[in-house]
């Protein structure tokens, strides 16, 4: 009864197939694309053209976002900016790998767990959380500003087709255990959970057991699931944040061993290839070869990131990062959609998370130019989970009306 | 309303102010062609293109109200002729102040009821005590109102005379129109086993009108259209 | 409608479209017909095929008038068509529902600019236009309806089950209460048609039923004759709640359904006509942009005092 009142949307979830499938990892391919998030500067870069680099060896370690590592031993050719699967451009180093597989030695940080010096760790080690893109040591900080005191391990893979978060869940839940009690430490958290979407299935599919099967949180099995989860949270008196669980499971790797992240898990679905696999791949591997490893059909579109909040993926040389968390991949004639005009049916009021009414700021804002700000009514909530544009029986693009309101409000 | 007051056309120089003034110029000949030629305009305009009754949506109510047989359009126009022409032409040639005319327009359409009813009595004594409150109300008709206040005071007297008789004629045709129609209604429905006098029910006048409107709107964007290519 | 490419997320469609609505509505009006067909023979087929045809012939002639895209998949004046023939007396002349079903889509759908945009129930206008002017064959059922029993302030003879099965008088789809409530369950559970306005409608209905029942009986005889009686229960499933006429916030939805039912059952009691519904539907049409644009003003009102207290 509470799912028939509660706000939000019931999709297919398509799940049973990557949920049960075990993480493989994938070889590095011979070139490497390594991303270096905020490191447009030299300065910030630790190597050049031309220089051999071992595996975990410092590549860049910019002032104002996570130091990156070499996954591989090789020779760095060359830099250049790529697209970036999920947002804008991004620098990467191109490393070409050599046959020897040599890596850095690595020893375990000294640990004293001091919240400084785990947040130190974080950005040292390059995590970055893979639901947001934001590095793990800038989460932290603003949790702790925040003064969060339930911190939970974001396992939500709302989406449709998307398993990455279950899976790590799955195979590594000691490791995902310790790093969600490192980062509470950081933040200062007292109280610490597991957000699933369904904790039901969480159990039975992904064999979640144990100590780990008490943190579980449901949060009522609809898509999207963040905002009511916090909301229902918040009203049983906690301040909640949620943190990735790959960036957890990288954070406690780091502290145990002192590897730093780079590897990511990418679940590939979608009825455009014919392998359905959740796959452990190194950070930048180009896309393409992802996709050949999984059996790409012909008359396809990639979507990366999400498949109903993210982008399509034009250029297939991009390459994997670490908030990459799915690979899409559908047929273009599942891709089309019937536009009528709206009949007024209300289902994207009733699949809004935060209570917008998005009908009523479409109609405000066809035709308008300039709408008065005060009548678009709660656009400035507006979370971006795109619910209103799934469910609409007319194919209206709601959300870029909510997002073109949100802009206008925001303006005056 | 709107599509009444928007097009200001430039094929009849009588409907604007300052008529008197363009039309003095030119021969006489010529001037007295313009004249006949325009004056059968403004007669046109109010009697199909600016139809007050369709276009304007003015005088619905005794169209919609008691348009329902034949001898009921007949009294209502013969009315109308007679409370609109000289209400019209005495306001166009009294200089009255903007703020009383509307109370001046409404006494002397009161005055002119009092011979129209009585020549619609002698001629017609059944239908015009079949209208019985609808009769009354044509002192307050909105077309002779609107035309006696807005129309009449800028305009010379050929053109007024031309206008008020082009709005009579206008609202006769809508009413015989609608009320031809509404007998037509009226007697489908009684033979095929329906109710009596299905015609008098106002929703159907208001149909009707708005077939009439659409019709007429659609023939004004043709010819605006005709129009823009002879250009 | 368009078919166009999807250019910007969301990739994954919740796969209702109003065309899949559409046929949801089809098919649980098309479920209406057959029992119907069994008491009341064949004739009742051809109401309900000469209504689609007259709604469908109408629809294409408006298209090609108004020089517009004629699209066959529209599926919409086939659902206004079965409504008007659920609507019918059994025995209609066939002349009956395609007059309704001409004036529904040429008048009260065209003129507005097609789907998404009439502010009247077409279906509802269309059986309203054909009641007003032939309420004898409007009425015309074999044996006189519950409903028409309940106007003459008596207590109907047929017992509950001859309703369920509609068995009895009344109007070809509306009869077959069973078949109507299991309808209602499958358009709900499918979400094409709101639980609010039906829930609301029939609880409000169910309460003037209840407290002010127009035959001496107890009120729960009256509260099962005047529900399971007339068009009532059709209305609630198939008229109200064609979601173009009503309206689109939540509240106003519930709001709609309950001053719906109230006015039905008032119009029940002193109308001129045993069935009102399509009437009641009407009205309830005209002030629904009302309700919709009240709630929203509540919503702001209530926006800008959360506003100013933070």
């Amino acid at each position: 009864m509470i799912s028939f009142f509660s706000s939000g949307i019931r999709l297919e979830q398509q799940k049973s197939r990557t949920m049960k499938a075990k993480i493989l990892a994938l070889p590095a391919p011979e070139v490497l694309y390594v991303p270096l998030p905020g490191a447009q500067a030299l300065t910030d870069r630790c190597v050049r053209a031309g220089e051999t680099v071992l595996r975990f060896s410092q590549l860049s370690m910019p002032g104002s976002h996570v130091a990156v590592t070499s996954p591989v031993s090789g020779t760095v050719t060359g830099f250049q900016a790529l697209p970036h699967p999920v947002r804008g451009m991004v620098d990467c180093a191109a490393i070409r790998q050599d046959s020897e597989e040599q890596e850095l030695t690595l020893r375990a940080p000294g640990m004293e767990h001091a919240p400084d010096e785990l947040i130190r760790l974080a950005a040292a080690a390059g995590i970055i959380d893979e639901y947001d893109g934001i590095p793990l040591f800038k989460k932290l900080k603003r949790l702790r500003r925040m003064k969060i005191d339930w911190l939970g391990a974001n396992v939500l893979d709302d989406e449709p087709y998307v398993c990455s978060g279950l899976a790590v869940l799955r195979e590594n839940p000691q490791g995902v255990q310790q790093g969600l009690e490192l980062a509470a430490l950081a933040v200062g958290a007292k109280k610490t959970g597991i957000a699933v979407v369904s904790s039901f299935r969480a159990r039975s599919y992904s064999r979640v057991s144990g100590q780990i099967a008490d943190l579980l949180v449901g949060s009522g099995g609809r898509y999207p699931a963040r905002p009511g989860l916090l909301k229902r949270l918040r009203r049983q008196g906690h301040r909640p944040g949620l943190v990735g669980v790959q960036a957890l499971e990288a954070f406690a790797q780091a502290a145990e061993r002192g590897i730093p992240q780079t590897t990511t898990v990418i679940t590939v679905a979608g009825e455009g290839v014919s392998r359905w696999q959740n796959l452990r791949v190194p950070l930048g591997m180009p896309i393409e070869d992802l996709l050949s490893a999984c059996g790409r059909k012909k008359r396809t579109v990639v979507i990366a990131g999400s498949p109903i909040t993210g982008n399509r993926v034009e250029e297939l040389s991009a390459p994997v990062t670490a908030d990459l968390r799915c690979l899409i991949v559908l047929p273009e004639a599942m891709q089309t959609v019937k536009v009528f005009p709206c009949i007024g049916c209300g289902k994207c009021e009733a699949a809004c998370p935060v209570g917008i009414m998005p009908w009523d700021i479409y109609r405000r804002l066809q035709g308008q130019e300039y709408p008065d700000a005060g009548q678009l009514l709660r656009a400035d909530l507006c979370c971006a989970c795109n619910a209103c544009s799934v469910v609409c029986p007319s194919g209206l693009d709601l959300s870029g009306a909510v997002a073109r309101a949100m802009e206008i409000k925001e303006r005056g | 309303m709107s599509s009444n007051k928007k097009k200001p056309k430039a094929e009849s120089q009588l409907m604007e102010k300052g008529g008197r003034r363009s039309s003095a110029r030119g021969s006489k000949k010529t001037m007295h062609k313009r004249l006949i030629k325009e004056s059968t305009g403004i007669f046109l305009n109010g009697l199909v293109f600016r139809n007050p009754v369709a276009i304007g949506a003015l005088g619905l109510f005794p169209v919609v109200g008691a348009g329902y047989t034949m001898q009921n359009a007949a009294v209502l126009s013969l009315m109308m002729l007679v409370i609109m022409l000289p209400v019209c032409l005495l306001s166009g040639w009294m200089k009255i102040p903007v703020w009383i005319r509307p109370a001046a327009a409404l006494v002397l359409s009161g005055v002119m009821y009092l011979p129209a009813a009585a020549l619609a009595k002698w001629l017609m004594p059944q239908a015009f005590s079949a209208l019985s409150i609808y009769a009354v109300l044509m002192i307050g008709n909105s077309i002779i109102l609107s035309r006696a206040n807005d129309y009449a005071p800028s305009h010379i007297t050929l053109a007024v005379l031309m206008d008020s008789l082009g709005c009579t004629a206008g609202f006769s045709a809508v009413i015989f129109l609608v009320a031809a129609l509404r007998e037509i209604w009226s007697n489908i429905v009684k033979d095929t086993g329906g109710v009596y006098h299905a015609g008098a029910y106002p929703f159907v006048g208001f149909l009707l009108l708005g077939v009439i409107a659409a019709l007429i709107q659609h023939t004004n964007a043709k010819r605006a259209a005709a129009e823009r290519k002879a250009k | 409608m368009q078919q166009l490419m999807i250019q910007k997320p969301p990739f994954l469609r919740s796969g209702q479209t109003v065309s899949t609505m559409m046929k949801d509505m089809l098919l649980a009006l098309a479920l209406l017909l057959p029992l119907p067909t069994v008491h009341y023979g064949t004739h009742v087929l051809w109401v309900a095929a000469a209504s689609v045809a007259s709604c469908f012939i109408s629809e294409i002639a408006a298209c090609m008038i108004a020089k517009r895209q004629v699209d066959i998949s529209e599926l919409s004046s086939v659902v206004t068509g079965l409504i008007i023939a659920m609507l019918m007396p059994p025995l209609a002349p066939l002349w009956l529902p395609v007059l309704a079903g001409a004036f529904a889509v040429l008048a009260a759908r065209v003129p507005f600019g097609f789907t998404g945009n009439n502010p009247f129930n077409p279906a509802a206008a269309g059986v309203a236009f054909v009641t007003v002017f032939w309420p004898q064959r409007v009425f015309s059922f074999s044996e006189p309806s519950a409903a028409s029993v309940l106007k003459e302030g008596l207590k109907p003879n047929q017992i509950p089950s001859e309703m369920l099965w509609g068995t009895d008088g009344g109007a070809i789809g509306t009869t077959a209460v069973l078949v109507v409530a299991a309808c209602a369950v499958y358009l709900i559970v499918k979400k094409t048609v709101s639980w609010r306005i039906t829930v609301c409608f029939l609880a409000a209905a169910g309460l003037m039923a209840l407290l002010f029942p127009r035959i001496m009986v107890t009120p729960l005889t009256s509260l099962k004759y005047e529900l399971l009686s007339g068009s009532l229960l059709f209305c609630s499933v198939f008229l109200i709640t064609d979601p173009v006429t009503s309206p689109r916030t939540h509240v106003g939805k519930a709001l709609y359904g309950a001053v719906a039912g109230v006015l039905i059952m008032l119009m029940r009691r002193y109308g001129a006509f045993e069935q009102a519904a399509c009437f009641a539907v009407l009205l309830m049409n005209a002030v629904s942009p009302v309700i919709d644009s009240f709630v929203i003003a509540v919503t702001a009102r209530r926006e800008a005092r959360r506003n100013e207290q933070q």
